[in-house]
C-alpha cells in the first residue's frame, strides 16, 4: 500500500512515514475493498457469480485500482457470456497497470481471434433482436433468436433467463425449469433465475398434488358406500369379491365370446384387408411389370420389322449387284465373248455363242451404253464371218430339209449381217416350206421393202404370189 | 406472483463491441479512496484559510 500524497510505502502506523500525512482512514478504505475483494473471490469459486459481481463492484467502489478485482470481475462478466463488459474491465485494468498485468493476455486473447470476436458480437447483436421481439410481442421469433444465441454461446446466463421467462409465459414449465436449472450451473446466485424458478417449481408442484389428492379421492369414492340405516352406519365396499362359481365361469366364457366376437368382427376384418392392400399392391406391381414386359416386346417387334425391312432392302441391293435381272451374267457374257474375240484363234462362232446368251430383255432394257457399244463393236466385228458361217450352215441345212436348223441360223445369219439378202430369201423360202406362212410372207415382204434392187426379189414376188392372200 | 410485462422491463441491451469505447470512457471511476483524499484536501484547505 502506498500513501496517497507522496507515493511512499506505507508501514503499519496510521501515518505515513515519509510525508507524516494521516493515513488511517485511508487504510481502512484500502482494508474495506480488499475484503470485499475476498469475499467476491469466495463467491465466485463456488459459481455465485452474482454475488462476486456485486461484491467486486464495491471492491472497485472503494478502490478502483485493484487490478485483481477488476481482472476477476471481467472474467466472471466473460463467463456470463458479457463479453463486451468483460473486455470494457480489462481494458480499465490494463490502462490502470500496464505492466505485469494478465488482462493484457485476455484482451490479446480475444482480439488474436478474430472469428471468436465476431462471434461474440454476433451473440449480442441476435441476443439485442430477440429482445426487441419481446417487447414487440413477437415472442415465437424471440425463442427461435433465443435458442440461435445459445447455440453460439450456451453460457448466456441473460438469454437462458429470457427464454425462460418466454417459456414461462407460454406455460411451459418444464422447459422453463431446464433454461433456470442451465442458469443455476453457470450462476448459482442470481436472483432473477432464483425467483423464476421458484415460480416454476410453484406451477409445476401443485398439479402434482392436485393430481395425487384427485386420485386418493377417486380411491376413495370407489372403496365403499356408507349406508345409514336407522342409528347405524352401514359400509357396504363397492368391489365386493365375489366367491367364484358358476356365475365366474359366465362371466369367463362371457369374455372368450366376446375376446372371439371383437376377433372375428374387428380384427379379422382389418388383417383381410391389410392382406388384400398388400395383395393388390403385390397385383399392381405385377402389372406394372407386365406393362413394361409388353412395352418392350412391342420395342422389339418394332425393331425385328425395322431389321427386315433393312434386310430386304440389303438383300434387293445385292440382287442388283449379283444381277437378278441378267446383268451379272450379261457382263460376264459379254466380257467372255471379248476375250474370246481377243485371243488368237479368233474363234468368232464362239464370241457369237457368248453373245447370243446375253438376253434380248437386258439388252432392250438394263444394258448400259457402255454395255451396248462394246456389245455393237463385237457384233459388227464378227458379224460378216459369222452371218456367212450361218448362211452356210442354214443353207445346207435347208438343203437336207431340216427347215427348224435352217430358219435357225438363216435368222442368225441375217441378224448378224443386215445386208444378207440371200440369208432372208431362204429364211423366208425356209419358213414356206415348213408351212410357216406368215413368217414366209413377212420374210419376203421385209426383203421387198428393204433390198428392192436385189437380184433375189422377183422371186420374192413370186413366192408372195404364190401365197396369196 | 411473476408478471411477464414487469420481468421484461427488467432485461436491457447488451453493449456491442461498437459501444465498448464509449462505455469504458464513460464509466465513472471515482473511488472511495478519492473522496476520502478530496476531503481532506479541502479539509486542510479549509484550515489554512
Amino acid at each position: 500500500m502506498e500513501c496517497y500524497n507522496c507515493g511512499c510505502r506505507l508501514s503499519e502506523m496510521d501515518f505515513c512515514t515519509n510525508c507524516g500525512v494521516d493515513v488511517g482512514r485511508y487504510k481502512k478504505i484500502i482494508f474495506m475493498a480488499n475484503r470485499f475483494y475476498n469475499e467476491g473471490l469466495d463467491r465466485a469459486n463456488v459459481r455465485d457469480l452474482s454475488g462476486a459481481i456485486h461484491c467486486l463492484r464495491q471492491c472497485l467502489k472503494f478502490n478502483k485500482s485493484h487490478i485483481d478485482a477488476r481482472n476477476l470481475l471481467g472474467l466472471i462478466y466473460y463467463e456470463m457470456g458479457e463479453s463486451v463488459a468483460a473486455l470494457s474491465e480489462w481494458v480499465i485494468s490494463k490502462n490502470i497497470r500496464s505492466d505485469k498485468n494478465v488482462a493484457g493476455e485476455y484482451i490479446n486473447m480475444i482480439q488474436s481471434n478474430q472469428g471468436r470476436l465476431e462471434t461474440i458480437n454476433t451473440t449480442i447483436k441476435k441476443y439485442n433482436v430477440a429482445l426487441n421481439l419481446c417487447n414487440q410481442g413477437s415472442y415465437d421469433l424471440a425463442v427461435i433468436q433465443l435458442k440461435k444465441v445459445l447455440n453460439l454461446n450456451p453460457k448466456y446466463v441473460k438469454a437462458h433467463q429470457l427464454l425462460a421467462l418466454l417459456f414461462m409465459q407460454r406455460n411451459d414449465w418444464d422447459k422453463a425449469k431446464k433454461e433456470l436449472e442451465r442458469c443455476l450451473k453457470i450462476d448459482s446466485g442470481d436472483i432473477n433465475t432464483l425467483r423464476y424458478l421458484k415460480e416454476t417449481e410453484q406451477m409445476l408442484a401443485p398439479s402434482d398434488e392436485k393430481g395425487s389428492s384427485k386420485k386418493k379421492a377417486k380411491k376413495d369414492e370407489i372403496t365403499a358406500v356408507y349406508k345409514t340405516s336407522g342409528n347405524e352406519v352401514i359400509i357396504q365396499p363397492l368391489n365386493p369379491k365375489e366367491p367364484l362359481g358358476l356365475n365366474a365361469f359366465i362371466q369367463i366364457a362371457l369374455g372368450i365370446l366376446i375376446g372371439l366376437c371383437v376377433t372375428y368382427f374387428v380384427i379379422l376384418p382389418g388383417k383381410v384387408q391389410s392382406t388384400r392392400d398388400e395383395l393388390n399392391a403385390e397385383i399392381a406391381t405385377y402389372g406394372e411389370e407386365l406393362d413394361k414386359k409388353n412395352s418392350d416386346i412391342l420395342e422389339l417387334q418394332s425393331r425385328i420389322s425395322q431389321l427386315e425391312q433393312s434386310n430386304l432392302n440389303l438383300q434387293e441391293d445385292v440382287d442388283v449387284y449379283a444381277g437378278t435381272n441378267g446383268a451379272m451374267d450379261a457382263n460376264n457374257n459379254l466380257l467372255a465373248a471379248a476375250y474370246a474375240y481377243m485371243d488368237e484363234t479368233q474363234d468368232e462362232l464362239m464370241v457369237e455363242q457368248y453373245l447370243a446368251l446375253i438376253s434380248e430383255d437386258y439388252l432392250n432394257q438394263s444394258a448400259s451404253p457402255e454395255f451396248m457399244e462394246l456389245y455393237g463393236y463385237l457384233t459388227m466385228q464378227i458379224g460378216n464371218s459369222v452371218s456367212e458361217t450361218y448362211y452356210e450352215s442354214g443353207l445346207e441345212a435347208y438343203n437336207q430339209m431340216d427347215y427348224e436348223t435352217a430358219i435357225e441360223h438363216l435368222q442368225k445369219a441375217y441378224q448378224y449381217d443386215p445386208t444378207n439378202d440371200e440369208a432372208l430369201y431362204y429364211l423366208g423360202v425356209s419358213y414356206y416350206d415348213s408351212g410357216d406362212i406368215n413368217n414366209a410372207k413377212e420374210a419376203f415382204n421385209e426383203l421387198i421393202n428393204v433390198f428392192p434392187e436385189s437380184a433375189l426379189i422377183n422371186k420374192a414376188r413370186q413366192k408372195i404370189e404364190e401365197i396369196g392372200d | 406472483m411473476i408478471t411477464f410485462e414487469e420481468e421484461l422491463k427488467k432485461f436491457h441491451k447488451s453493449l456491442e463491441i461498437e459501444d465498448a469505447e464509449n462505455a469504458i470512457y464513460n464509466q465513472d471511476l471515482t473511488d472511495m479512496a478519492d473522496l476520502f483524499i478530496k476531503l481532506v484536501k479541502d479539509y486542510d484547505e479549509e484550515e489554512e484559510e
